[in-house]
């Protein structure tokens, strides 16, 4: 053989010996598996399972562990291997929901969680970005301080594998997951959501795994698999007289001061007839705003060009002026953790206390949490004063905004 | 020595791409949910076609290197009624917007840093509206941006149906994602019209032609005698007259003389017929005005003789005549007293003192 070709086949043999080293390495470091703790391994290079030379570790193999010392931990010790009878007994998810309407398979969670299903706890189609799960009790006997992990997934563990972090309840990577991630059954669902930080409309695959003990990991149990919700929206306005509890009426919606609640000068402030109605719902878990603005900032009249000014005042303190006040709230509050509706400060007053019609927009209400079959009624108040001219064309524009918060 | 070098030419780069490549499996893409998100609107109307400005409050779940980019994708199938027409935004941070919660995820903490610039992308065959911008500095997990955005060359709209929509914010740098898809809903209208009359305050001016009238001398059993004035009103929304009498301050109205003492009374709830011999009576009749008032027929003018029969103090005051609706220019009524003494009545000055009470309807 030619020198030449002698160093074409050197430059051959160290790029190929080169390009298997990286493997190696990735290999070396998959020793610490999701699924096993395998410590001091030292293979020098290489060897085979079975060698009795005396140069490798036999850790390579988990089946057949040497007496170590440090596998012995309080509850348990191994003098050759982890056999199955001192492992705890692979945990199987009982419930894992995101959407269930009606009844649930979860037992320990609020007890509108266990008799409505997720909606009842979640809001109107289900949670959207979180979920419960619960770890079998029936099927296995594990003690009662064994602690268990989770994994997630959205494509059934195929490459997307990921853990539950015992501290947010939010997935977690491969390289932050430790053992502060592993919680007793009890502690996991003590947590209503104990997972979080979901996908809308994602179905989500979780199995879970035990340990009682050092070396006592367990293999994964079944998979269980849920859908989240999507979010979910509902606004409405109505125009109806005050007892319009349930009126539903369509656009284009107008209140007017005519006739008996025509404007008089010099008169007291006059409440319109109808009130402007709204319904929300939302599974969003920071609620909702209504925000409102107006056109001109009152009623202004085209013809005679004066505006009865609107601002945050009591009407019969001033000497003209017209506004909002929120005049009636409702919601489900068949759940704690269903939210709550409020009128924000300046809208909350009573007799003719209102809050401003601003072409700057202004929160009316709040809502702090999903909400289920939200209604509220806002009065419409004006006061004419005695020094604007006599006119049919009086006139504003309120536009309501409807913000869920997710 | 040569082949050496080659060695390392080929060797040490190939390494090196091998192990960059190995640490970018390693560290694949981070995506997560975001910790909370608003999509604010100007207005949540369907179909608006221009107009439309966003405010946004955005918390990523994970920390961001300067360089990020912020999406807003509309659903895919709703192509073009979004943006409305392709372009530039006019992005700017906000630290805070009405539909802030008062505390928690949901309140904005900082305006949205960096050197903002936004467009608006029309979707395609694959592709859907999206609202990008760019320009973002570092961005801290946790924390709730807010940033407003409105049309400039590019023009925002809303999809012409009512209810529920899709929409889906990413923010991104590098493999570092955080995402989330949630719902906004439309409404057929997002406003209330408020109209309303401002009339004048209403009034009313009452005027009472005289305040004496002298019936005379009364002859006991002789006839009766009269005597009048007018009384004049003009109202915006009606009026109302009603009178009582004073008479002997105990039993009844009508003349009395205090030095007897002796009353002629104006008895009854009804009238007062003056007509029949040796009757003794006092009462008033006034004439109906012209377009629409009333004058109560037991006080209507017209039968000789018979008049009204009045009562005394305010709490026996009798209608006398109103109008329900406006008297624009002066509506005049004659009022006639009439009274009749007889033969048992004492000589003597005899008064009355009619109090007229006028109003208006409001």
């Amino acid at each position: 053989m030619h020198i030449k070709q002698k160093n074409t086949l050197y430059k051959t043999f160290l790029l190929i010996f080169t390009l298997l080293l990286f493997p190696i390495t990735v290999l070396a470091t998959e020793l610490d598996s999701p699924n096993y703790k395998i410590v001091g391994v030292t293979t020098q290079g290489g060897g085979i399972i079975e060698s009795t030379s005396g140069n490798y570790s036999a850790l390579l193999n988990v089946g057949s562990i040497s007496a170590n010392p440090r596998l012995y931990s309080t509850s348990y010790g191994l003098s050759t291997s982890p056999e199955t009878p001192f492992l705890p007994a692979i945990p199987t998810i009982s419930c894992f929901e995101t959407d269930t309407n009606g009844s649930s398979a979860c037992t320990t969670g609020p007890a509108a969680l266990t008799t409505g299903g997720m909606v009842a706890i979640c809001g109107p189609s289900g949670c959207y970005n979180k979920a419960r799960f619960e770890v079998s009790d029936t099927s296995a006997s594990n003690p009662a301080d064994t602690l268990y992990a989770v994994m997630i997934s959205t494509d059934n563990f195929v490459s997307d594998i990921r853990y539950i972090d015992a501290s947010t309840f939010m997935p977690e990577s491969y390289s932050t997951h430790n053992i502060n991630d592993f919680m007793t059954k009890a502690d996991w669902e003590a947590e209503t959501f104990n997972i979080k930080g979901l996908d809308s409309n994602t179905t989500y695959y979780i199995k879970a795994f035990a340990l009682k003990g050092d070396f006592t990991q367990t293999a994964t149990g079944p998979i269980k698999s849920a859908t989240t919700a999507s979010g979910s929206v509902f606004f409405d306005i109505d125009i109806a007289g005050s007892t319009g509890y349930t009126a539903e009426t369509s656009a284009p919606y107008s209140i007017a001061f005519t006739g008996a609640y025509e404007l008089i000068g010099g008169a007291a402030a006059i409440t319109a007839g109808n009130r402007i109605w709204m319904d929300v719902q939302t599974n969003s878990d920071g609620g909702f705003a209504i925000v409102m603005s107006g056109v001109n900032g009152g009623l202004r009249s085209p013809t005679t060009t004066q505006t009865i000014t609107s601002a945050n005042a009591n009407l019969d303190q001033v000497a003209s002026g017209f506004g909002l006040q929120s005049e009636y709230i409702d919601y489900d509050s068949s759940s704690s953790l269903f939210g709550e509706i409020s009128a924000t400060t300046d809208y909350s007053g009573t007799i003719n206390t209102v809050g401003i019609v601003s072409p700057t927009a202004q929160k009316i209400y709040d809502g702090d949490g999903p909400i289920v079959d939200g209604r509220m009624a806002l009065k419409v108040i004006a006061k004419p004063g005695i020094t604007y001219t006599p006119a049919t064309d009086y006139q504003e524009t309120i536009y309501l905004i409807f913000v869920p918060r997710y | 020595m040569r082949s050496i070098k080659t060695l390392l030419k080929i060797g040490i780069p190939t390494l090196l791409i091998l192990v960059f490549a190995s640490f970018f499996m390693y560290f694949s893409s981070q995506a997560a949910s975001l910790t909370a998100v608003y999509v604010y609107m100007n207005r949540i109307q369907a179909n608006l076609s221009t107009g439309v400005v966003y405010i946004v409050a955005v918390a990523p779940n994970s920390s961001f290197a300067s360089g990020g980019t912020l999406k807003i994708e509309f659903p895919q199938t709703q192509d073009t009624t979004w943006c409305r027409t392709a372009g530039s935004m006019t992005v700017t941070g906000v630290s805070s917007s009405s539909a802030d919660q008062s505390s928690g995820n949901w309140d904005i903490d900082a305006a949205l840093p960096g050197t903002l610039a936004g467009t608006c992308s029309q979707g395609g065959a694959s592709t859907a509206d999206t609202i990008t911008i760019t320009g973002l500095t570092a961005l801290t997990a946790g924390t709730t941006y807010g940033l407003q955005i409105a049309g400039n060359t590019g023009i925002l709209g809303t999809n012409s149906t009512v209810g529920q929509h899709d929409l889906t914010i990413t923010i991104s740098q590098g493999a570092t994602i955080d995402s989330k898809t949630f719902k906004i809903s439309l409404v057929s209208n997002d406003s209330v019209v408020v109209s309303a009359t401002v009339s004048e305050s209403p009034s009313v001016n009452c005027v009472i032609g005289s305040n004496t009238v002298n019936l005379g001398t009364l002859y006991p059993g002789g006839a009766f005698a009269v005597g009048s004035h007018t009384i004049s009103t003009t109202a915006t929304s009606g009026y109302y007259w009603a009178a009582y009498g004073t008479g002997n301050g105990s039993t009844d109205a009508g003349l009395y003389y205090g030095g007897g003492p002796y009353l002629i009374p104006s008895s009854g709830s009804t009238t007062v017929d003056l007509n029949p011999a040796n009757s003794e009576g006092f009462g008033i009749v006034l004439t109906q005005p012209a377009g629409g008032s009333v004058v109560p027929a037991n006080f209507l003018a017209g039968s000789n003789g018979i008049f009204g029969s009045l009562d005394r103090q305010f709490s026996g005051a009798r209608m006398i005549l109103y109008k329900t609706s406006s008297a624009a220019s002066a509506e005049n009524s004659t009022v006639t007293y009439g009274a009749r003494a007889s033969t048992s009545a004492l000589p003597g000055a005899y008064t009355e003192t009619v109090t007229f009470i006028c109003g208006g309807y409001y």
